[in-house]
């Protein structure tokens, strides 16, 4: 799994959500509603034998709004849900991948996130990846 | 004398390779064994007879048309094929079975919240060839 161009198509796949703005990687200045893609939590290689396949796992960060602005929370069942114009999930899932296989959004978990010592309303969605060993 | 990796292992079916969608294989070669204890003897004495050997091989589903392992081991259900198993991988001087298999069984299984996994029962027929490779 070539982890560059992975991240970049997450991002890709996010961006289709109207109004969000995505991030490949961890570091640029957030502007809520904003999603970025974590760095892999985990890189499992050799899955099957001869390097044919590998699992990522990596974290999807989502921040809605300043939790100290108390908006946010309706949006933010838009980009929870399984489905819809807003959806996450759906937007991931729905995606063509060239750096994956499978793009399979597990599970997500509503709460408080911090970014450059602000808390936001968010969301982090664990997210796995198989594609080849050599691919 | 060095501890191997299974990462590297090589199955072939039929000349067909199935390592980039397998990750467990296992060999197993046995033999009858017959009682031969007679009168006056404070112990079992047992005679071989003649050899036996299973195989197992599983692994992760995938869907490529013409070299996945459904399109490769399914037709070959009940039919006679030669299978190749290296466990140190390819290499000359590497060992290798070498062996006639009747193709007894493909399995797929499909949970909800994994891969779609994969196995094959091949039970071996006449003598498996344990020569180390030669190229």
């Amino acid at each position: 799994v070539n982890l560059v161009t992975l991240a970049d198509e997450l991002a890709a796949a996010a961006d289709t959500i109207a109004g969000l703005r995505v991030a490949a990687t961890p570091g640029e200045a957030i502007r809520a509603p904003a999603l970025v893609v974590g760095l892999p939590r985990s890189v499992e290689f050799d899955q099957t034998y001869g390097r044919g396949s590998d699992v990522v796992r990596v974290v999807l960060y989502l921040m809605v709004g300043r939790t100290s602005e108390r908006a946010g929370g309706r949006a933010m069942l838009g980009y929870l849900s399984g489905s819809g114009a807003t959806s996450i999930k759906a937007a991931i899932e729905g995606a063509t991948y060239t750096a994956a296989d499978v793009v399979h959004v597990e599970s997500a978990d509503a709460g408080a996130i911090s970014a450059d010592g602000v808390e936001y309303l968010g969301a982090t969605f664990e997210t796995m990846i198989i594609g080849r060993g050599t691919g | 004398m060095a501890f191997i990796h299974g990462k590297g292992s090589v199955v072939l079916l039929d000349g067909d390779p199935l390592s980039a969608f397998a990750n467990n294989s296992g060999v197993e070669l046995s033999a009858d064994s017959h009682d031969v204890t007679t009168y006056g003897k404070n112990s079992h004495v047992f005679q071989g007879g003649l050899k036996a050997g299973t195989t197992t091989i599983s692994g992760i589903y995938d869907s490529t048309a013409s070299t996945g392992p459904r399109a490769v081991i399914a037709p070959l259900i009940g039919t006679v094929v030669p299978f190749t198993w290296r466990p140190e991988g390819s290499g000359v001087g590497k060992p290798q079975t070498v062996v006639d298999v009747l193709v007894g069984k493909y399995v797929e299984t499909a949970p909800v919240a994994d891969m779609i996994t994969w196995s094959c029962d091949l039970q071996h027929s006449d003598d498996a060839d344990l020569t180390a490779q030669a190229s």
